[in-house]
């Protein structure tokens, strides 16, 4: 089990471009789709919590999944694994990285390549929307803190916070009982 | 000593940054040029490239810096000391929800927080599109209307054909950004 932690994670880290946000779209295909580690809402759960705790979410996802599929030495295994390609890529090649990477064709490949990203992000979002959040009230929520998103300039942290203090506000009402209906 | 101080700043930056990679930026720049490993315009030339390199960004920027520092050897203390904040305090919030796992405030908590995230990773997703559309109308209508036509080949790929790796598609789309915009 370890070592599927460390070739998944691995994986990923030698995968992904960009980051948090762009890396949800394979975290949902190998996490949830492929291994069955987790469901879709519990992988929400996680995005959530990596914003609220410090450090990157990718990192943050690889020692929360590690921890529930392995205890403490599968959070440590994941967290390094993750780390390890960009390590040795960026570690050992710095210094010729930034010629390569002026080249044109690199950045019309790149262009590709981000709007694919955008397209996998919209589509695990709607497949994690239609798994995770199933409530009317959940759904309205989410629209409401989608607008906010769009028309102000808040902060991401501060969103997470205010979405959590509203579903115990709303606990707190008596609207939402012990089972909250997710 | 170098390490130290490396360890010392990018453990300081793990710590205090919350939100990912592109929120991190103004605290890398901080610390970068306190201990002059690098200029700003450097740094921003690091950013542009981290996005590119695989792995999450924020891990990319502390190889990068750690790198110019002090060579492999500060590539790797800077990434594992950006790590290591991240990696305690998931182990110290899963220990505390693990004890309260069917308490209805921690249930009515994570009911408010899942709609947040979801809003979170559409937004995100938005913002790389409009990002890229406003890049693409910069060079010409064409290569802007091609990479929509991307975004909706790639979607109706994951729709329609499950078993597709995502990795494949993303490679695919390099491809066709390399021949066509």
């Amino acid at each position: 089990m370890l070592f599927k932690l460390f070739s998944t994670f691995f994986y990923l880290g030698a995968v992904t471009f960009g980051g948090g946000y762009a890396m949800m779209a394979l975290l949902e295909h190998q996490l949830v789709e492929k291994h069955r580690w987790l469901s879709s809402e519990e992988l929400l759960e996680i995005t959530a919590i990596a914003q609220i705790t410090p450090g990157t979410i990718a990192i943050n996802a690889a020692t929360f999944v590690g921890r529930r599929v392995a205890g403490i030495p599968g959070a440590i295994v994941s967290s390094i694994a993750i780390v390890l390609p960009p390590l040795l890529i960026v570690g050992t090649l710095a210094s010729y990285l930034p010629q390569f990477f002026g080249q044109e064709w690199l950045h019309n490949a790149f262009m590709g390549m981000r709007y694919a990203v955008a397209a996998l992000i919209a589509h695990a979002a709607v497949s994690m929307l239609m798994k995770g959040v199933t409530s009317k009230l959940g759904r309205a929520l989410f629209l409401l803190a989608l607008a906010i998103l769009i028309f102000t300039p808040i902060h991401p942290l501060l969103m997470i916070v205010l979405g959590g203090s509203t579903g115990i506000a709303l606990h707190a009402l008596g609207i939402i009982g012990n089972k909250a209906e997710a | 000593m170098v390490f130290v101080e490396l360890f010392i700043a990018f453990f300081r930056i793990g710590l205090f940054s919350f939100g990912g990679g592109l929120a991190m930026i103004p605290m890398y720049l901080t610390e970068v040029e306190k201990h002059g490993w690098m200029t700003q315009q450097e740094f921003m030339n690091i950013v542009a490239l981290s996005q590119m390199t695989p792995g999450p960004i924020a891990v990319n920027m502390a190889s990068y810096v750690g790198s110019g520092a002090a060579g492999f050897a500060g590539a790797t203390v800077a990434t594992f000391a950006l790590a290591l904040p991240s990696v305690l305090a998931i182990l110290a919030l899963t220990s505390v929800l693990h004890r309260i796992q069917h308490n209805p405030w921690k249930e009515a908590f994570f009911f408010g927080i899942k709609s947040a995230a979801m809003a979170l990773i559409f937004y995100a997703g938005w913002l790389i599109a409009s990002d890229t559309l406003a890049l693409s109308l910069q060079e010409s209508e064409w290569s802007a209307v091609a990479g929509a036509l991307v975004v909706a080949a790639v979607y109706a790929a994951r729709t329609y054909l499950p078993k597709v790796s995502p990795v494949l598609l993303i490679v695919i789309a390099a491809f066709v950004g390399f021949w066509v915009f």
